[in-house]
Protein backbone atom coordinates (compact mmCIF):
# COMPACT_ATOMS: atom_id res chain seq x y z
CA UNK A 1 0.00 0.00 0.00
CA UNK A 2 1.46 3.36 -1.03
CA UNK A 3 0.53 6.56 0.76
CA UNK A 4 0.65 9.70 -1.38
CA UNK A 5 -0.38 13.34 -1.27
CA UNK A 6 -2.02 14.66 -4.41
CA UNK A 7 -0.09 17.68 -5.74
CA UNK A 8 -3.32 19.00 -7.29
CA UNK A 9 -5.82 18.98 -4.41
CA UNK A 10 -3.72 17.99 -1.41
CA UNK A 11 -5.85 14.92 -0.65
CA UNK A 12 -4.11 11.91 0.87
CA UNK A 13 -4.38 8.77 -1.23
CA UNK A 14 -3.73 5.15 -0.38
CA UNK A 15 -2.98 3.14 -3.50
CA UNK A 16 -2.93 -0.62 -3.27
CA UNK A 17 -0.33 -2.31 -5.46
CA UNK A 18 -0.98 -6.02 -5.89
CA UNK A 19 0.49 -8.88 -7.87
CA UNK A 20 -1.47 -7.92 -11.00
CA UNK A 21 0.11 -4.47 -11.04
CA UNK A 22 3.59 -5.88 -10.47
CA UNK A 23 3.06 -8.38 -13.31
CA UNK A 24 1.76 -5.61 -15.58
CA UNK A 25 4.84 -3.50 -14.77
CA UNK A 26 7.26 -6.31 -15.56
CA UNK A 27 5.56 -7.05 -18.88
CA UNK A 28 5.34 -3.35 -19.83
CA UNK A 29 8.03 -2.05 -22.27
CA UNK A 30 8.78 0.81 -19.85
CA UNK A 31 8.92 -1.49 -16.82
CA UNK A 32 6.33 0.68 -15.10
CA UNK A 33 2.60 0.57 -14.52
CA UNK A 34 0.39 3.56 -13.67
CA UNK A 35 -2.19 3.08 -10.90
CA UNK A 36 -4.81 5.81 -10.72
CA UNK A 37 -6.84 7.21 -7.82
CA UNK A 38 -10.13 9.04 -8.47
CA UNK A 39 -10.11 12.66 -7.21
CA UNK A 40 -13.23 14.07 -8.85
CA UNK A 41 -12.23 16.32 -11.75
CA UNK A 42 -8.78 14.76 -12.01
CA UNK A 43 -7.04 11.49 -11.31
CA UNK A 44 -3.75 10.98 -9.51
CA UNK A 45 -1.58 8.37 -11.22
CA UNK A 46 1.33 6.79 -9.35
CA UNK A 47 3.87 4.90 -11.47
CA UNK A 48 5.17 1.71 -9.92
CA UNK A 49 7.94 -0.62 -11.08
CA UNK A 50 7.93 -4.41 -10.95
CA UNK A 51 9.34 -4.27 -7.40
CA UNK A 52 6.41 -2.16 -6.23
CA UNK A 53 8.51 0.98 -5.80
CA UNK A 54 6.96 4.42 -6.33
CA UNK A 55 8.57 5.88 -9.50
CA UNK A 56 6.71 9.17 -9.62
CA UNK A 57 3.22 10.66 -9.67
CA UNK A 58 1.27 12.60 -12.27
CA UNK A 59 -2.10 14.34 -12.26
CA UNK A 60 -4.33 13.86 -15.28
CA UNK A 61 -7.12 16.26 -16.19
CA UNK A 62 -7.53 14.85 -19.71
CA UNK A 63 -6.79 11.46 -21.14
CA UNK A 64 -3.73 11.43 -23.38
CA UNK A 65 -3.49 9.40 -26.55
CA UNK A 66 -1.73 6.12 -25.88
CA UNK A 67 -2.34 6.38 -22.13
CA UNK A 68 -3.42 3.31 -20.17
CA UNK A 69 -4.84 4.29 -16.77
CA UNK A 70 -5.38 1.54 -14.19
CA UNK A 71 -7.68 2.85 -11.49
CA UNK A 72 -7.11 1.94 -7.86
CA UNK A 73 -9.30 -1.12 -7.17
CA UNK A 74 -10.71 0.63 -4.08
CA UNK A 75 -12.94 2.50 -6.58
CA UNK A 76 -14.87 -0.73 -7.09
CA UNK A 77 -16.04 -0.65 -3.47
CA UNK A 78 -18.53 2.07 -4.56
CA UNK A 79 -20.16 -0.31 -7.05
CA UNK A 80 -23.18 -2.55 -6.63
CA UNK A 81 -23.36 -4.37 -9.98
CA UNK A 82 -19.99 -3.85 -11.66
CA UNK A 83 -17.04 -5.93 -10.44
CA UNK A 84 -14.55 -4.44 -12.90
CA UNK A 85 -14.47 -2.41 -16.11
CA UNK A 86 -12.36 -1.18 -18.97
CA UNK A 87 -13.22 1.70 -21.32
CA UNK A 88 -11.10 1.80 -24.46
CA UNK A 89 -10.86 3.92 -27.54
CA UNK A 90 -8.30 3.76 -30.32
CA UNK A 91 -6.10 6.12 -28.35
CA UNK A 92 -6.50 5.47 -24.62
CA UNK A 93 -7.78 3.03 -22.04
CA UNK A 94 -9.10 3.35 -18.48
CA UNK A 95 -9.55 0.19 -16.47
CA UNK A 96 -10.28 -0.99 -12.96
CA UNK A 97 -10.19 -4.65 -11.92
CA UNK A 98 -9.69 -6.24 -8.53
CA UNK A 99 -7.89 -9.23 -10.08
CA UNK A 100 -7.97 -11.17 -13.31
CA UNK A 101 -11.53 -10.96 -14.64
CA UNK A 102 -13.09 -14.38 -15.27
CA UNK A 103 -15.65 -13.29 -17.84
CA UNK A 104 -16.01 -9.96 -19.59
CA UNK A 105 -19.00 -8.60 -21.42
CA UNK A 106 -17.97 -6.25 -24.23
CA UNK A 107 -20.08 -3.49 -25.76
CA UNK A 108 -18.87 -1.82 -28.96
CA UNK A 109 -19.67 1.50 -30.62
CA UNK A 110 -17.35 2.73 -33.35
CA UNK A 111 -13.83 2.60 -31.98
CA UNK A 112 -15.12 2.71 -28.40
CA UNK A 113 -15.28 -0.45 -26.32
CA UNK A 114 -16.70 -0.98 -22.84
CA UNK A 115 -15.63 -4.22 -21.13
CA UNK A 116 -17.62 -5.08 -18.02
CA UNK A 117 -17.06 -7.69 -15.37
CA UNK A 118 -20.44 -8.13 -13.69
CA UNK A 119 -21.15 -9.35 -10.18
CA UNK A 120 -24.12 -11.27 -11.58
CA UNK A 121 -24.62 -12.31 -15.19
CA UNK A 122 -28.38 -11.86 -14.70
CA UNK A 123 -27.79 -8.20 -15.57
CA UNK A 124 -26.03 -9.00 -18.85
CA UNK A 125 -28.80 -7.98 -21.25
CA UNK A 126 -29.50 -4.76 -19.36
CA UNK A 127 -25.77 -4.08 -19.19
CA UNK A 128 -25.55 -4.22 -22.99
CA UNK A 129 -28.32 -1.61 -23.41
CA UNK A 130 -27.01 0.65 -20.66
CA UNK A 131 -23.46 0.22 -21.96
CA UNK A 132 -24.57 1.26 -25.43
CA UNK A 133 -26.08 4.49 -24.03
CA UNK A 134 -22.88 5.06 -22.06
CA UNK A 135 -20.76 4.72 -25.20
CA UNK A 136 -23.19 6.90 -27.19
CA UNK A 137 -22.59 9.66 -24.64
CA UNK A 138 -18.84 9.11 -24.79
CA UNK A 139 -18.95 9.28 -28.56
CA UNK A 140 -20.65 12.68 -28.39
CA UNK A 141 -18.28 14.03 -25.72
CA UNK A 142 -15.13 12.98 -27.58
CA UNK A 143 -12.04 13.09 -25.35
CA UNK A 144 -13.40 12.84 -21.78
CA UNK A 145 -11.67 13.97 -18.63
CA UNK A 146 -10.86 10.92 -16.53
CA UNK A 147 -12.76 12.15 -13.45
CA UNK A 148 -15.94 12.65 -15.44
CA UNK A 149 -15.50 9.27 -17.08
CA UNK A 150 -15.25 7.54 -13.70
CA UNK A 151 -18.26 9.41 -12.35
CA UNK A 152 -20.27 8.23 -15.34
CA UNK A 153 -19.18 4.65 -14.60
CA UNK A 154 -20.60 5.11 -11.07
CA UNK A 155 -23.83 6.31 -12.67
CA UNK A 156 -23.84 3.31 -15.02
CA UNK A 157 -23.55 1.05 -12.00
CA UNK A 158 -26.39 2.85 -10.20
CA UNK A 159 -28.70 2.54 -13.22
CA UNK A 160 -27.90 -1.01 -14.25
CA UNK A 161 -30.52 -2.90 -12.19
CA UNK A 162 -33.26 -0.67 -13.71
CA UNK A 163 -34.88 -1.21 -17.12
CA UNK A 164 -32.75 0.48 -19.80
CA UNK A 165 -33.82 4.07 -20.43
CA UNK A 166 -33.83 5.84 -23.79
CA UNK A 167 -32.97 9.06 -21.95
CA UNK A 168 -29.87 7.93 -20.09
CA UNK A 169 -27.40 9.18 -22.68
CA UNK A 170 -28.02 12.75 -21.52
CA UNK A 171 -27.32 11.77 -17.90
CA UNK A 172 -24.04 10.11 -18.87
CA UNK A 173 -23.05 13.17 -20.88
CA UNK A 174 -23.70 15.41 -17.88
CA UNK A 175 -21.56 13.15 -15.67
CA UNK A 176 -18.75 13.03 -18.24
CA UNK A 177 -18.70 16.84 -18.44
CA UNK A 178 -19.11 17.31 -14.67
CA UNK A 179 -15.72 19.01 -14.30
CA UNK A 180 -16.79 21.77 -16.70
CA UNK A 181 -20.32 22.33 -15.43
CA UNK A 182 -21.42 24.69 -12.65
CA UNK A 183 -24.64 24.12 -10.69
CA UNK A 184 -27.05 27.05 -10.52
CA UNK A 185 -29.96 26.73 -8.11
CA UNK A 186 -33.28 28.51 -8.64
CA UNK A 187 -34.21 29.38 -5.06
CA UNK A 188 -37.90 29.98 -5.67
CA UNK A 189 -38.14 26.66 -7.54
CA UNK A 190 -36.37 24.96 -4.62
CA UNK A 191 -38.87 26.46 -2.19
CA UNK A 192 -41.82 25.26 -4.30
CA UNK A 193 -40.31 21.79 -4.41
CA UNK A 194 -39.99 21.92 -0.61
CA UNK A 195 -43.78 22.37 -0.48
CA UNK A 196 -44.54 19.16 -2.32
CA UNK A 197 -41.41 17.06 -1.70
CA UNK A 198 -43.22 15.03 1.02
CA UNK A 199 -45.57 13.80 -1.74
CA UNK A 200 -42.66 12.48 -3.80
CA UNK A 201 -41.08 9.66 -1.77
CA UNK A 202 -37.66 9.80 -3.46
CA UNK A 203 -37.34 13.59 -3.15
CA UNK A 204 -37.30 14.75 0.44
CA UNK A 205 -36.86 18.21 1.93
CA UNK A 206 -33.22 17.15 2.38
CA UNK A 207 -32.90 17.16 -1.42
CA UNK A 208 -33.99 20.80 -1.39
CA UNK A 209 -31.39 21.67 1.25
CA UNK A 210 -28.83 19.86 -0.87
CA UNK A 211 -29.84 21.87 -3.97
CA UNK A 212 -29.43 25.12 -2.02
CA UNK A 213 -26.08 24.05 -0.56
CA UNK A 214 -24.49 23.30 -3.94
CA UNK A 215 -25.46 26.53 -5.67
CA UNK A 216 -22.54 27.81 -7.78
CA UNK A 217 -20.36 24.80 -7.08
CA UNK A 218 -18.89 22.89 -9.95
CA UNK A 219 -20.98 19.79 -10.56
CA UNK A 220 -18.10 17.53 -9.69
CA UNK A 221 -17.72 19.31 -6.33
CA UNK A 222 -21.47 19.12 -5.73
CA UNK A 223 -21.27 15.37 -6.18
CA UNK A 224 -18.06 14.70 -4.28
CA UNK A 225 -18.13 17.55 -1.78
CA UNK A 226 -16.14 20.71 -2.51
CA UNK A 227 -12.35 20.71 -2.16
CA UNK A 228 -10.94 22.91 0.62
CA UNK A 229 -9.56 25.51 -1.80
CA UNK A 230 -13.02 26.10 -3.31
CA UNK A 231 -14.65 26.28 0.11
CA UNK A 232 -12.06 28.84 1.18
CA UNK A 233 -12.50 30.95 -1.95
CA UNK A 234 -16.28 30.91 -1.65
CA UNK A 235 -16.14 31.78 2.01
CA UNK A 236 -13.70 34.65 1.56
CA UNK A 237 -16.00 36.13 -1.06
CA UNK A 238 -18.96 35.61 1.26
CA UNK A 239 -17.21 37.21 4.25
CA UNK A 240 -15.86 40.04 2.10
CA UNK A 241 -19.39 40.77 0.89
CA UNK A 242 -20.76 40.66 4.43
CA UNK A 243 -17.98 42.82 5.90
CA UNK A 244 -18.08 45.14 2.92
CA UNK A 245 -21.84 45.49 3.29
CA UNK A 246 -21.37 46.46 6.95
CA UNK A 247 -18.56 48.84 6.01
CA UNK A 248 -20.65 50.54 3.38
CA UNK A 249 -23.25 51.33 6.01
CA UNK A 250 -20.63 52.82 8.36
CA UNK A 251 -18.82 54.49 5.47
CA UNK A 252 -15.43 53.02 6.47
CA UNK A 253 -13.39 50.88 4.05
CA UNK A 254 -12.38 47.43 5.28
CA UNK A 255 -8.69 46.55 4.89
CA UNK A 256 -8.17 43.37 2.84
CA UNK A 257 -5.99 41.85 5.61
CA UNK A 258 -8.84 41.72 8.08
CA UNK A 259 -10.89 39.67 5.62
CA UNK A 260 -8.00 37.20 5.11
CA UNK A 261 -7.39 36.96 8.86
CA UNK A 262 -10.98 36.04 9.54
CA UNK A 263 -11.20 33.40 6.88
CA UNK A 264 -9.36 30.21 8.03
CA UNK A 265 -11.40 29.49 11.16
CA UNK A 266 -14.59 30.21 9.27
CA UNK A 267 -13.47 27.92 6.47
CA UNK A 268 -13.38 24.83 8.63
CA UNK A 269 -16.77 25.67 10.07
CA UNK A 270 -18.18 26.17 6.59
CA UNK A 271 -16.58 22.96 5.34
CA UNK A 272 -18.23 21.05 8.18
CA UNK A 273 -21.53 22.70 7.38
CA UNK A 274 -21.35 21.70 3.72
CA UNK A 275 -20.28 18.17 4.62
CA UNK A 276 -23.16 18.03 7.05
CA UNK A 277 -25.61 18.98 4.35
CA UNK A 278 -24.15 17.05 1.45
CA UNK A 279 -22.74 14.09 3.35
CA UNK A 280 -19.13 12.97 3.04
CA UNK A 281 -19.56 9.23 2.62
CA UNK A 282 -18.09 8.22 -0.76
CA UNK A 283 -20.84 5.64 -1.24
CA UNK A 284 -23.33 8.49 -1.58
CA UNK A 285 -21.55 9.97 -4.62
CA UNK A 286 -23.80 8.26 -7.12
CA UNK A 287 -26.91 8.99 -5.04
CA UNK A 288 -26.03 12.68 -5.14
CA UNK A 289 -25.50 12.50 -8.90
CA UNK A 290 -28.87 10.80 -9.40
CA UNK A 291 -30.52 13.36 -7.10
CA UNK A 292 -28.95 16.31 -8.94
CA UNK A 293 -30.21 14.96 -12.26
CA UNK A 294 -33.68 14.64 -10.75
CA UNK A 295 -33.52 18.24 -9.51
CA UNK A 296 -32.27 19.39 -12.92
CA UNK A 297 -35.24 17.77 -14.67
CA UNK A 298 -37.51 19.86 -12.46
CA UNK A 299 -35.64 23.09 -13.12
CA UNK A 300 -34.58 23.41 -9.46
CA UNK A 301 -30.97 23.39 -10.60
CA UNK A 302 -29.39 23.84 -13.99
CA UNK A 303 -25.93 22.94 -15.21
CA UNK A 304 -24.06 25.73 -16.92
CA UNK A 305 -20.91 25.04 -18.87
CA UNK A 306 -17.99 27.09 -17.54
CA UNK A 307 -17.09 29.80 -20.00
CA UNK A 308 -20.34 29.35 -21.96
CA UNK B 1 -59.90 26.23 2.18
CA UNK B 2 -60.65 27.02 -1.42
CA UNK B 3 -58.57 26.15 -4.49
CA UNK B 4 -60.80 28.48 -6.50
CA UNK B 5 -60.15 31.42 -4.19
CA UNK B 6 -56.42 30.65 -4.41
CA UNK B 7 -56.53 30.80 -8.21
CA UNK B 8 -58.39 34.13 -8.15
CA UNK B 9 -55.86 35.57 -5.66
CA UNK B 10 -52.91 34.28 -7.69
CA UNK B 11 -54.37 35.79 -10.87
CA UNK B 12 -53.78 39.22 -9.30
CA UNK B 13 -50.11 38.33 -8.87
CA UNK B 14 -50.11 37.21 -12.51
CA UNK B 15 -51.45 40.59 -13.69
CA UNK B 16 -48.65 42.35 -11.79
CA UNK B 17 -45.96 39.91 -12.94
CA UNK B 18 -46.70 40.31 -16.64
CA UNK B 19 -47.43 44.04 -16.61
CA UNK B 20 -45.21 45.64 -19.22
CA UNK B 21 -45.16 42.61 -21.50
CA UNK B 22 -46.58 43.10 -24.99
CA UNK B 23 -49.27 40.51 -24.33
CA UNK B 24 -50.21 41.80 -20.85
CA UNK B 25 -53.42 43.49 -21.99
CA UNK B 26 -55.25 40.24 -22.78
CA UNK B 27 -54.18 38.79 -19.44
CA UNK B 28 -55.34 41.86 -17.52
CA UNK B 29 -58.70 41.63 -19.28
CA UNK B 30 -59.05 37.94 -18.37
CA UNK B 31 -58.19 38.76 -14.74
CA UNK B 32 -60.76 41.57 -14.67
CA UNK B 33 -63.55 39.09 -15.55
CA UNK B 34 -62.90 37.01 -12.45
CA UNK B 35 -65.26 37.35 -9.48
CA UNK B 36 -64.08 38.24 -5.99
CA UNK B 37 -62.67 35.22 -4.13
CA UNK B 38 -64.98 33.48 -1.68
CA UNK B 39 -63.57 31.66 1.31
CA UNK B 40 -60.00 31.25 2.49
CA UNK B 41 -57.53 30.51 -0.34
CA UNK B 42 -55.91 27.07 -0.23
CA UNK B 43 -52.32 28.05 0.76
CA UNK B 44 -50.68 25.24 -1.26
CA UNK B 45 -52.57 26.07 -4.46
CA UNK B 46 -51.85 29.76 -3.89
CA UNK B 47 -48.08 29.09 -3.71
CA UNK B 48 -48.18 26.86 -6.80
CA UNK B 49 -50.09 29.34 -8.94
CA UNK B 50 -48.12 32.32 -7.66
CA UNK B 51 -44.94 30.48 -8.68
CA UNK B 52 -46.41 30.08 -12.19
CA UNK B 53 -47.45 33.74 -12.21
CA UNK B 54 -44.00 35.03 -11.27
CA UNK B 55 -42.19 32.69 -13.68
CA UNK B 56 -44.56 33.27 -16.57
CA UNK B 57 -42.48 35.87 -18.45
CA UNK B 58 -39.50 33.45 -18.33
CA UNK B 59 -41.66 30.48 -19.36
CA UNK B 60 -43.20 32.36 -22.25
CA UNK B 61 -39.82 33.75 -23.29
CA UNK B 62 -38.43 30.24 -23.66
CA UNK B 63 -40.31 29.78 -26.95
CA UNK B 64 -41.61 26.32 -25.97
CA UNK B 65 -43.50 27.07 -22.74
CA UNK B 66 -44.70 23.46 -22.27
CA UNK B 67 -41.05 22.37 -22.14
CA UNK B 68 -39.72 25.18 -19.91
CA UNK B 69 -38.20 23.86 -16.66
CA UNK B 70 -40.35 26.21 -14.56
CA UNK B 71 -43.49 24.88 -16.25
CA UNK B 72 -42.40 21.29 -15.62
CA UNK B 73 -42.03 22.05 -11.92
CA UNK B 74 -45.35 23.90 -11.82
CA UNK B 75 -47.15 21.02 -13.58
CA UNK B 76 -45.87 18.48 -11.05
CA UNK B 77 -46.74 20.70 -8.07
CA UNK B 78 -50.20 21.41 -9.53
CA UNK B 79 -50.95 17.75 -10.22
CA UNK B 80 -49.98 16.81 -6.67
CA UNK B 81 -52.39 19.39 -5.21
CA UNK B 82 -55.41 18.22 -3.21
CA UNK B 83 -57.78 19.63 -5.85
CA UNK B 84 -56.19 17.78 -8.78
CA UNK B 85 -55.79 14.53 -6.87
CA UNK B 86 -59.39 14.57 -5.68
CA UNK B 87 -60.80 15.23 -9.14
CA UNK B 88 -58.48 12.65 -10.74
CA UNK B 89 -59.53 9.94 -8.30
CA UNK B 90 -63.20 10.82 -8.70
CA UNK B 91 -62.76 10.30 -12.44
CA UNK B 92 -60.82 7.07 -11.98
CA UNK B 93 -63.56 5.70 -9.73
CA UNK B 94 -65.74 5.45 -12.90
CA UNK B 95 -63.10 3.45 -14.78
CA UNK B 96 -62.87 -0.35 -14.57
CA UNK B 97 -59.20 -1.33 -14.94
CA UNK B 98 -58.23 -4.24 -17.23
CA UNK B 99 -54.92 -5.86 -16.49
CA UNK B 100 -54.67 -7.13 -20.08
CA UNK B 101 -54.90 -3.63 -21.59
CA UNK B 102 -52.72 -0.55 -21.65
CA UNK B 103 -53.28 2.91 -20.18
CA UNK B 104 -52.14 5.89 -22.23
CA UNK B 105 -51.41 9.34 -20.79
CA UNK B 106 -51.36 11.93 -23.58
CA UNK B 107 -49.31 15.09 -22.88
CA UNK B 108 -48.43 13.32 -19.66
CA UNK B 109 -46.38 16.08 -18.06
CA UNK B 110 -44.64 14.52 -15.03
CA UNK B 111 -46.69 11.30 -15.20
CA UNK B 112 -48.72 11.77 -12.02
CA UNK B 113 -51.81 10.17 -13.63
CA UNK B 114 -49.93 7.09 -14.81
CA UNK B 115 -48.53 6.67 -11.30
CA UNK B 116 -52.13 6.66 -10.03
CA UNK B 117 -53.09 3.74 -12.30
CA UNK B 118 -49.79 1.79 -12.16
CA UNK B 119 -50.44 -1.81 -11.15
CA UNK B 120 -54.00 -1.78 -12.50
CA UNK B 121 -53.16 -1.85 -16.20
CA UNK B 122 -50.87 -4.28 -18.05
CA UNK B 123 -48.82 -1.55 -19.70
CA UNK B 124 -48.38 2.19 -19.21
CA UNK B 125 -47.71 4.52 -22.13
CA UNK B 126 -46.71 8.19 -21.77
CA UNK B 127 -46.66 10.57 -24.74
CA UNK B 128 -45.28 14.06 -24.20
CA UNK B 129 -43.55 16.62 -26.40
CA UNK B 130 -40.82 17.20 -23.78
CA UNK B 131 -38.18 14.44 -23.32
CA UNK B 132 -37.39 15.91 -19.90
CA UNK B 133 -40.99 15.40 -18.82
CA UNK B 134 -40.64 11.79 -19.91
CA UNK B 135 -37.50 11.47 -17.78
CA UNK B 136 -39.61 12.55 -14.78
CA UNK B 137 -42.33 10.06 -15.80
CA UNK B 138 -39.72 7.32 -15.86
CA UNK B 139 -38.46 8.30 -12.40
CA UNK B 140 -42.02 8.19 -11.10
CA UNK B 141 -42.95 4.86 -12.72
CA UNK B 142 -39.79 3.16 -11.50
CA UNK B 143 -40.51 4.36 -7.98
CA UNK B 144 -44.07 3.00 -8.32
CA UNK B 145 -42.64 -0.40 -9.25
CA UNK B 146 -43.92 -0.34 -12.85
CA UNK B 147 -41.95 -2.59 -15.15
CA UNK B 148 -43.89 -2.46 -18.41
CA UNK B 149 -44.02 1.04 -19.79
CA UNK B 150 -43.29 3.00 -22.94
CA UNK B 151 -42.17 6.64 -23.11
CA UNK B 152 -42.78 8.35 -26.43
CA UNK B 153 -41.80 11.84 -27.53
CA UNK B 154 -44.67 13.47 -29.41
CA UNK B 155 -48.09 15.03 -29.04
CA UNK B 156 -51.69 14.49 -30.11
CA UNK B 157 -50.79 15.11 -33.75
CA UNK B 158 -48.47 12.10 -33.71
CA UNK B 159 -50.19 9.83 -31.21
CA UNK B 160 -51.85 7.59 -33.81
CA UNK B 161 -48.47 6.78 -35.35
CA UNK B 162 -46.70 6.37 -32.02
CA UNK B 163 -49.16 4.13 -30.15
CA UNK B 164 -49.40 0.95 -32.22
CA UNK B 165 -51.91 -1.11 -30.19
CA UNK B 166 -55.29 0.23 -29.01
CA UNK B 167 -55.44 1.08 -25.32
CA UNK B 168 -58.10 0.49 -22.66
CA UNK B 169 -57.71 3.86 -20.96
CA UNK B 170 -56.70 7.18 -22.54
CA UNK B 171 -55.99 10.08 -20.19
CA UNK B 172 -55.49 13.77 -21.01
CA UNK B 173 -55.15 15.62 -17.74
CA UNK B 174 -51.83 17.38 -17.18
CA UNK B 175 -51.45 21.14 -17.72
CA UNK B 176 -49.48 20.35 -20.90
CA UNK B 177 -52.96 19.79 -22.41
CA UNK B 178 -53.67 23.50 -21.93
CA UNK B 179 -51.65 24.06 -25.09
CA UNK B 180 -53.89 21.86 -27.26
CA UNK B 181 -57.40 22.19 -28.68
CA UNK B 182 -59.66 19.96 -26.56
CA UNK B 183 -61.71 18.80 -29.57
CA UNK B 184 -58.54 17.67 -31.37
CA UNK B 185 -57.29 15.78 -28.30
CA UNK B 186 -60.63 14.01 -27.94
CA UNK B 187 -60.68 13.04 -31.61
CA UNK B 188 -57.11 11.65 -31.54
CA UNK B 189 -57.74 9.68 -28.37
CA UNK B 190 -60.91 8.13 -29.82
CA UNK B 191 -58.78 6.45 -32.50
CA UNK B 192 -56.25 5.23 -29.91
CA UNK B 193 -58.92 3.48 -27.78
CA UNK B 194 -60.09 -0.11 -28.09
CA UNK B 195 -63.88 -0.73 -28.10
CA UNK B 196 -65.14 -0.40 -24.56
CA UNK B 197 -62.10 1.74 -23.69
CA UNK B 198 -62.35 4.71 -21.35
CA UNK B 199 -61.46 8.33 -21.95
CA UNK B 200 -60.55 10.40 -18.88
CA UNK B 201 -60.09 14.15 -19.13
CA UNK B 202 -59.22 16.51 -16.28
CA UNK B 203 -59.66 20.15 -17.29
CA UNK B 204 -60.76 23.54 -15.95
CA UNK B 205 -64.34 23.31 -17.29
CA UNK B 206 -67.01 25.85 -16.45
CA UNK B 207 -70.70 26.04 -17.30
CA UNK B 208 -71.40 28.12 -20.43
CA UNK B 209 -70.99 31.82 -19.65
CA UNK B 210 -68.80 31.31 -16.57
CA UNK B 211 -65.05 31.97 -16.43
CA UNK B 212 -62.43 29.63 -14.98
CA UNK B 213 -59.93 31.35 -12.67
CA UNK B 214 -57.26 29.41 -14.57
CA UNK B 215 -58.15 31.15 -17.84
CA UNK B 216 -55.80 34.13 -17.29
CA UNK B 217 -52.91 31.72 -16.71
CA UNK B 218 -53.74 29.73 -19.84
CA UNK B 219 -54.05 32.96 -21.83
CA UNK B 220 -50.71 34.20 -20.52
CA UNK B 221 -49.03 30.90 -21.46
CA UNK B 222 -50.37 31.21 -25.00
CA UNK B 223 -52.54 28.11 -24.51
CA UNK B 224 -55.98 27.26 -25.89
CA UNK B 225 -58.94 28.43 -23.82
CA UNK B 226 -60.80 25.35 -22.56
CA UNK B 227 -64.32 24.71 -23.90
CA UNK B 228 -67.35 25.05 -21.66
CA UNK B 229 -68.66 21.89 -20.07
CA UNK B 230 -71.56 21.81 -22.55
CA UNK B 231 -69.28 22.30 -25.56
CA UNK B 232 -67.06 19.46 -24.44
CA UNK B 233 -70.00 17.11 -23.86
CA UNK B 234 -71.26 17.90 -27.38
CA UNK B 235 -67.80 17.26 -28.83
CA UNK B 236 -67.56 13.89 -27.08
CA UNK B 237 -70.96 12.73 -28.28
CA UNK B 238 -70.39 13.90 -31.85
CA UNK B 239 -67.04 12.07 -31.89
CA UNK B 240 -68.89 8.85 -31.04
CA UNK B 241 -68.27 8.51 -27.30
CA UNK B 242 -71.07 7.26 -25.03
CA UNK B 243 -71.81 7.23 -21.29
CA UNK B 244 -70.34 10.70 -20.73
CA UNK B 245 -70.04 11.49 -17.06
CA UNK B 246 -68.75 14.72 -15.51
CA UNK B 247 -67.45 14.97 -11.93
CA UNK B 248 -67.00 18.57 -10.85
CA UNK B 249 -64.37 19.82 -8.47
CA UNK B 250 -63.87 23.36 -7.31
CA UNK B 251 -61.40 24.39 -9.96
CA UNK B 252 -61.21 21.33 -12.21
CA UNK B 253 -63.61 18.71 -13.56
CA UNK B 254 -63.11 15.08 -14.50
CA UNK B 255 -64.90 13.82 -17.60
CA UNK B 256 -65.18 10.09 -18.27
CA UNK B 257 -66.58 8.68 -21.52
CA UNK B 258 -66.60 5.25 -23.14
CA UNK B 259 -65.89 4.27 -26.74
CA UNK B 260 -68.75 1.92 -27.73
Amino acid sequence: MLKLKCPQCGAESYVKVGEDELAAASSSPTGLVGVADYHGDHVLVVYVDSEGRDRGVRVFRALQRGEVVRVNAVFLSHMGSIAGFRVRSGGWSVECFAGNPRALLSVFRGELVLDLELKSFDLASKAVDWGDQFLAALQRIGQPDPGGLLLSVLLLDAYMPEPPSPFSRRAFEVAMKSGKLVVETDRSAAELLREYAPKVPWLTARAVDFALSVDRLRLVEAVLGPDPVTVRKRLIVHIAKRVHGAASKSGKPIPQASVEAEAPEQVSRSARLIEGVAGSDPLTIRKRMVMLLSLERRGVVRFVEVGA
Amino acid sequence: MSARAAAIEAAKTLADAVAGEEWAEGVAKAVSWLPQPEGRPDPYMLKVLRFLAVKLPQIKGSGEPWAAPQFRLFAEAFMLSGEFQEVLHRGLSSVKPRSGSAALDLHSGPGVCLEAVAGEWGKLVAVDPSPLNLEIVEERLLAAGARSYELLVGDCMKVAGLVKDPVGLAIAASPVNWFYEARLVVSRLYTALEPGGYLLLVAPLERAGAVSPLNPFIAALGGRQPPSREELEDALLSEGFARVRVREGELLSAVVAVKP
